[in-house]
């Protein structure tokens, strides 16, 4: 058995609770805002077939979210008890700026999101379908600033000095949280935010790919109707969001140099060359696969949903395993990786 | 760079290996059991026919054994299960 110290074990611990809990808040993140467009268009359509097949491609999609949505609480939960239990040295040190954005982010996330689902879910029938889309766009936009204040609570603690210097160039003695602006213009916080709405998009474009070819099987029009739709859709985010998420993830690069002081250990690199290994198949498979899915007709096919469902799963590699690798590295909270 | 000078290790507050082994498996499992079965759940719902048809008269769509409404759902006679 290795010889694990304490910090070794609270690294990994804290990895490998972040790298579960973010694959499931990379799926919601992506499907929120794709439900919202074919709820959008579900309710400006005045023709009755545009309108099912739209319904049946958010509605085969919505299950999909809500489970990932309830998975994401119990990680995210557990993931706050370690923070909490294990980390609080670094809270008691760098309380204010941290308090501040998960208290916010908790309120966001499970007050106001929360919220407007269930008024979304309680609605069919009783609210007009643009209410209701407006509903949805709530849903995606508290999901986007509740993950941007975790994020920004994270570019925090990696690169403090832009929200301890404040904007006039003062140093704050101590931490006493004053300035918001610093804190959530973070540039590494920025940086991670495009990172993960390009990974995000990658993930919903392969979530909509699979469900499509599910939908496909009910073998009639509304259901061919709503599986081209997710199909379409997905193959567009897919072929967008992995090329982005390479881009974005090289831009931030240069930033994790600056916040590690001494050089990361050999296994840290090996784990994000084969992070950018995958990320660069993935471009290619989804730049492959996207002229097949914009021409595919919604026909039913035995072989092309159990493709298209292990296809699904593709993102979550690099996702997982970038996200484990690196965390493992720095075990955020991390201020040095040595 | 350090943050009101405190390292990474100085930062942990727990230094008991035993317990931080204990809590990495209970934390570690209780997510795997969220993740994994909210996936099962996906890729059961996924993996399935989308309609189960049912013995019924024929349907909106003029397929016989089971009836599906305008807005995609099965009408009376058959049963959608995905989503």
């Amino acid at each position: 058995m290795p010889d694990l110290s304490a910090l070794d074990l609270a690294r990994a611990q804290f990895a490998l609770t972040a790298g579960l809990h973010f694959l499931l808040v990379a799926t919601t993140l992506g499907v929120a805002p794709l439900l919202a467009v074919l709820q959008t268009g579900a309710a400006l359509r005045r023709e009755q077939h545009r309108r099912a097949g739209l319904a049946r491609a958010r509605d085969a999609l919505l299950r999909l979210y809500l489970t990932n949505y309830g998975a994401g609480i119990v990680t995210g939960l557990i993931l706050e008890l370690q923070m909490g239990l294990k980390w609080s040295h670094v809270l008691a040190e760098l309380y204010d700026p941290i308090a501040t954005t998960l208290a916010s982010e908790t309120l966001l996330a499970f007050l106001l999101e929360s919220t407007l689902l269930g008024l979304f879910l309680a609605s069919e029938g009783r609210f007009p379908a643009g209410v209701r889309a407006a509903l949805l766009w709530g849903v995606a936009a508290t999901a986007w600033v509740s993950a941007s204040l975790i994020v920004s609570a994270n570019a925090y603690l990696h690169r403090p000095g832009a929200v301890l210097h404040g904007r006039d160039g003062s140093v704050h003695d101590g931490v006493m949280f004053v300035d918001p602006v610093p804190l959530l213009a973070n540039p590494s916080a920025i940086a991670a935010v495009l990172h993960i709405a390009a990974a995000a998009a990658a993930v919903a474009g392969a979530w909509a790919v699979a469900a499509g070819t599910a939908v496909a099987r009910d073998g009639t029009a509304v259901s061919a109707a709503a599986a081209r739709t997710l199909a379409r859709s997905g193959a567009v985010l897919l072929a967008l969001g992995a090329p982005s998420t390479v881009v974005t993830g090289l831009a931030q690069f240069s930033m994790a140099r600056e916040q590690v002081e001494s050089s990361p250990p050999a296994y840290a690199g090996l784990a994000l060359a084969l992070m950018m290994l995958m990320g660069l198949l993935l471009t290619g498979l989804s730049w492959m696969l996207g002229i097949p899915l914009l021409l595919w007709r919604g026909a039913r096919s035995t072989w092309l949903p159990m493709a298209a469902v292990a296809a699904a799963a593709l993102p979550f590699v690099p996702l997982g395993w970038g996200r484990r690798s690196w965390d493992g590295c720095t075990g955020r909270p991390p201020v040095s990786c040595g | 760079m350090i943050v009101g000078e405190v390292t990474t290790a100085e930062a942990l507050s727990v230094h008991s290996v035993p317990l931080l082994a204990t809590t990495t498996i209970v934390f570690v499992g209780l997510d795997l059991v969220a993740v994994l079965g909210a996936w099962a759940l996906i890729l059961r719902g996924l993996g399935r026919a989308a309609v189960v048809p049912l013995p019924g008269p024929p349907g909106a769509d003029g397929r016989s054994g089971h009836a599906v409404a305008d807005d995609g759902r099965a009408s009376s006679a058959g049963a959608v299960v995905f989503p």
